[in-house]
């Protein structure tokens, strides 16, 4: 398979198997992240995280004539639409949660007694649409890392910044959120 | 503080904290002190970011929860008589555990299958008691057997299995170095559990090699039907893309666009399966169809064949060049006939496959095609709706004897970007076809391309009655191509058959069914049945508007090609409003540059020329063009017409050698790509008379007019349209011959066909009208001559449009009057043909001189008098 990076720069240079490329390559990353965003590991969370997937991708389908401007373009795109997805997830779970009335039962207890995953909280609480008002390249750099996994290099490449940018952005990003949480 | 001043703090602090990070510890107090000088709350924030540096890399550690959390266990509980002893792993929503009963009924170990979620979600529920049902039917030696079931004390719903021990069925071939025969035995068997299920209409849904264990005794068995459905029975809301739990990698293309499923699905998975069995690579296809392409998996770049794709596996250098022999060819075929993006091309089912492979394990010639590299002959079928089409109005200019037949040619490609994926099957069709006329599969000599359509037609009316859809798309495409040919009673029937399908078959949608009616009604519309066109069209329309509103870009098809009936109807207001609202969809719709454009834009053009806007006319055709010449290069048909068009509008501006090019550069072309009987061709012919009748060159004119005619009948028969053109060009001739008495016939054989085809609403008409009151007129039959030319006037007013033309029949009139000495009438006459020819013509026309002329002999006559 091509590198990101090879795969990127076809991207911008709007070569549109390349962004199909970037698809597939996406959904391979996503799935793996999606899981954990999920807040679960293993088997049980794969299904779910599938279908998280095959939600955002529908979105894309629906956006059939969409055009991308470039890669980060289309990162950003999707990062938002991901976000919403897990917001409407988390919600509905919490609402499930509290559904529970009279029958809850040890099992139960001891799924509630949890903290939240810090993605649900990140996701819950609009953290990265305030980072966005600040600042919204480091937002972008947090989607990407968070939510795609790509690695700091990958990163710089798809925004066309120096690594050593996204690795200070990110660094200041999680330390804003570690004040916030 | 507000949200603006809470932003702009945090901007200043991130700008500082990111500096100060290229800073070593002990120099970063200082900077940040002086980078926020007298900013107190600034400085805070900073400090209290940098004291909390390491706090962020605590916070990622939490990101997604405890990764080692496994969730509720129930393990060591007992449930009902079962005691669950062991966790077996998650599938699905639920838990499976391992599980032995207390009372001693039954010795072996079972599964138990726990659902995981918190009893509230109906969904999840109801799912898990269709599972128990349809395993409950479902007995098969290959598919692990449902035992018991029921809810546990907080209401969880279970289910007891029988457990399978055994191995993977990928790391069981792996392990056990299993020879391609064992495997494909093996592979049989999964086969025939699952023909079992589909038999008891029940579709896997989720086939993948971490499903199918063998246990001890080298017997494979299917496991977790958690997502089957039940292929008739399922009444709940349709099971969508996001509640789909499959895994992508072995999931159908069609399972991914999160469409109906049906066995097919099922088929493709096995594919699957079966390549990596066969090759311990995975077929390296993209899972994720592409949000922007139509169909990029799969079909875009395709799959290896196994004995290529297993010279990249793990296997020593030598075993996978053996394997690769082993594989090359029968079961290379099979594996990609399951493989095939389009349902219906893929095995039929799995019994289909398991016949196949028997064949090929008993050294029989299988069943499978081969895709051919005719892949790339689509010269034929590059295009799937046809086009072309030809009304042509007689400029009947009766003093001048100008018989110019102005070409009106429509054009039409509709390719609407929606139909192009049902489009790729037609094509994968036609592709087999070209490939199975192959010379020397064929016959062993060459054929020709009317031979391998017929050949095509055949197939379709034989072997597709199981497969309506196909069919009917099918038949829809050769009746295109057909009629793209100019065979339109080939095509008629093959149209009219594939709506009758789309009529009476459930399988349908209201949309399919409009454009059966679409379609057809262009056809129709092509042979002059231009009454049944409009019906068929309102019927489209009504369908469309129904489903979709009055905006999709489906019904941009269907309002374009009523315009182009409107149109030849003779009713341009109509069809402009017609071919306006196509042209707002397919603008709103689609990128600046494709054929429905250039064909919206070149329809407008004929539109504004029969509504006298010539500047107009000239600026749509060059924008069709321009957008034709650059996405079909500079020999295609449809450059042809937009030239006939332009040769028509340069003749009108009165620029008879520019005229004269344009339509040679259009036959050119047309002869080269189409035929020299094509509808079109006679087009040309039909122009190049009239211009060179202009030129007073007769004998030249008289040859393209009967080459128009001979090539209009053969193609429509005795009584279609166009030959009321060819007739009036015929009668323009005769009457520049000074023949009245044959100027008169052709007049009246016009009429005939006119009247014939229902064109009263058609400038046509008029002309012919008039035709017969110049003959008459040149007769000295001067009381007819009136007689006709008013009624000709009659008619042109009944229509309600501004065309020049009339200026002809006032003319014509004129010149009646002057014979009989009413010169009064004459000159009023006269002057109103000079009004009109001034204000409509481009200035110095040589019509527009003609009539000044008159105007001023007229005027000199009665000073005389």
């Amino acid at each position: 398979m091509d590198s990101i990076t090879q795969i990127v720069k076809a991207v911008d240079n709007a070569n549109e198997e390349a962004i199909d490329r970037l698809i597939e390559l996406a959904y391979e990353r996503l799935h793996t992240s999606a899981k954990k965003a999920l807040g679960q590991s293993g088997h049980a969370s794969t299904l779910q995280a599938t279908e998280l997937v095959n939600e955002l991708y529908l979105f894309f389908k629906q956006r059939d004539e969409f055009k991308y401007n470039d890669s980060a373009h289309f990162f950003a795109t999707a990062a938002i639409k991901l976000r919403q997805i897990l917001l409407d997830r988390y919600r509905k779970n919490s609402a499930k949660k509290r559904d529970f009335g009279e029958k809850v039962d040890t099992v139960q207890m001891h799924n509630l007694a949890v903290d939240p995953p810090m993605m649900e909280t990140l996701v819950v609480n609009g953290y990265i649409d305030q980072i966005e008002k600040i600042d919204p390249v480091t937002a972008r750099i947090v989607d990407l890392l968070i939510f795609w996994e790509f690695s700091f290099a990958e990163v710089a490449e798809i925004l066309g910044v120096g690594e050593r940018t996204v690795y200070r952005k990110w660094k200041w990003a999680i330390t804003w959120l570690s004040t916030r949480t | 503080m507000s949200e603006a001043e809470e932003i702009s703090l945090a901007k200043k602090t991130q700008a500082i904290f990111e500096q100060a990070l290229d800073l070593p510890h002990e120099e970063r107090n200082a900077f940040v002190k002086t980078q926020c000088g007298e900013n107190a709350e600034v400085l805070a924030q900073v400090n209290l970011l940098l004291e909390n540096e390491e706090s962020g890399t605590k916070f990622l550690k939490n990101l997604y929860g405890n990764e080692n959390d496994e969730g509720f266990s129930l393990l060591g509980q007992t449930i009902d008589v079962y005691r669950l002893t062991e966790k077996l792993g998650r599938g699905g929503m639920a838990e499976v555990y391992l599980a032995q009963r207390t009372d001693g009924v039954y010795e072996n170990n079972v599964a138990i299958k726990v659902i995981q979620s918190f009893g509230h979600n109906k969904t999840l529920i109801a799912r898990f008691y269709r599972e128990r049902k349809i395993l409950a039917n479902l007995k098969h030696p290959n598919i692990a057997q449902l035992l018991d079931g029921g809810s546990t004390e907080n209401g969880l719903p279970y289910f007891v299995m029988e457990h399978v021990e055994g191995e993977r069925l990928d790391t069981y071939c792996k392990q056990h170095k299993l020879p391609i025969k064992a495997r494909l035995a093996l592979f049989l068997k999964i086969c025939s559990a699952v023909t079992f299920a589909h038999s008891n209409l029940v579709i896997h849904r989720d086939l993948k090699p971490a499903n199918i264990l063998v246990d001890k005794n080298g017997e494979p068995k299917l496991l977790d039907f958690g997502i089957a459905k039940l292929l008739d029975q399922e009444k709940e809301e349709d099971v969508t893309v996001t509640e789909l739990a499959m895994t992508p990698h072995y999931a159908s293309p069609e399972q991914l666009r999160g469409e109906v499923l049906t066995t097919a699905s099922d088929v493709f998975s096995l594919g699957v399966v079966l390549y990596e069995l066969l090759t311990e690579v995975r077929p390296n296809r993209y899972v994720f169809p592409s949000p922007l392409g139509y169909q990029s998996e799969t079909t875009k770049t395709s799959i290896p064949s196994p004995s290529k794709a297993v010279l990249e596996s793990k296997l020593s250098k030598v075993s996978a060049k053996s394997h690769s022999n082993i594989l090359r060819g029968d079961l290379d075929t099979i594996v990609l006939q399951l493989l095939r993006p389009e349902p219906e091309r893929r095995y039929a089912s799995v019994q289909a496959l398991t016949d196949d492979i028997e064949r090929y394990l008993a050294n029989l010639p299988i069943r499978a095609r081969k895709d051919s590299l005719w892949y790339r002959a689509d010269r034929f079928i590059r295009r799937n709706a046809a086009m072309i089409a030809v009304v042509s109005i007689a400029l009947v200019t009766l003093i001048v004897s100008v018989g110019y037949q102005q070409n009106r040619v429509i054009q039409e490609r509709d390719m609407a970007i929606q139909e192009r994926n049902k489009f790729k099957q037609t094509q994968d069709f036609l592709i087999d076809l070209f490939k199975n006329s192959e010379p020397g599969e064929a016959r062993g000599n060459t054929i020709t391309a009317r031979e391998i359509l017929d050949k095509g037609v055949q197939e379709i009316q034989s072997s597709l009655d199981q497969q309506p859809q196909t069919k009917s798309e099918l038949l829809m495409t050769m009746g295109n191509v057909y009629q793209e040919l100019g065979l339109y009673d080939v095509a008629l029937p093959l149209l009219e058959q594939a709506l009758e399908i789309r009529q009476s078959s459930k399988l349908f949608n209201p949309i399919d069914v409009a454009k059966g009616h679409s379609e057809l009604a262009w056809s129709l519309m092509e042979t002059g049945d231009y009454q049944s066109a409009e019906t068929h069209l309102y019927q489209a329309m009504s369908l469309m508007t129904s489903a979709l509103g009055e905006e999709s870009n489906e019904i941009g098809t269907v309002y374009h090609y009523m315009g182009s009936v409107q149109y030849r109807i003779g009713r341009f207001d109509l069809a402009k409003t017609y071919f306006e609202k196509a042209l707002a969809i397919t603008l709103a719709g689609s990128g600046p540059k494709n054929e429905s454009l250039a064909a919206i834009y070149g329809n407008l053009g004929n539109v504004y020329s029969n509504l006298g806007q010539l500047d107009k006319e000239i600026e749509y055709l060059n924008k069709s063009r321009m957008i034709e010449q650059e996405i079909l290069g500079d020999n295609h048909p449809d450059i042809a017409i937009t030239y006939s068009n332009l040769s028509s509008a340069y003749y009108r501006a009165g620029d008879i050698d520019k005229a004269i090019l344009y339509e040679k550069k259009s036959l050119a072309i047309n002869l080269k790509s189409l035929s020299e009987e094509h509808p079109n061709t006679a087009i040309n012919y039909s122009g190049l008379g009239s211009l060179y009748l202009e030129k007073r060159e007769m004998a030249l004119s008289m040859e393209y007019h009967q080459k128009s005619i001979s090539i209009n009948k053969k193609n429509f028969g005795d009584d279609n349209p166009y030959l009321a053109f060819d007739y009036l060009n015929m009668s323009e001739w005769y009457k520049t011959d000074k023949d009245y008495e044959k100027a008169l016939e052709f007049s009246q054989m016009a009429l005939e066909v006119i009247n014939k085809n229902n064109l009263q609403e058609h400038p046509i008409t008029a002309f012919a009208y008039g035709g017969q009151g110049s003959s008459y007129d040149g007769l000295g039959e001067y009381a007819l001559a009136e007689k006709n030319l008013l009624k000709g006037l009659e008619v042109f007013k009944a229509i309600d449009i501004a065309d020049v033309s009339i200026s002809n029949l006032y003319m014509s009139l004129g010149l009646v009057y002057e014979h009989t000495e009413r010169y009064a009438d004459a000159l009023l006459n006269y002057e109103i043909a000079y009004d009109t020819r001034q204000t409509m013509l481009p200035e110095g026309h040589f019509e527009t001189k003609e009539a000044a002329d008159k105007v001023a002999q007229l005027k000199q006559q009665l000073k005389v008098k």
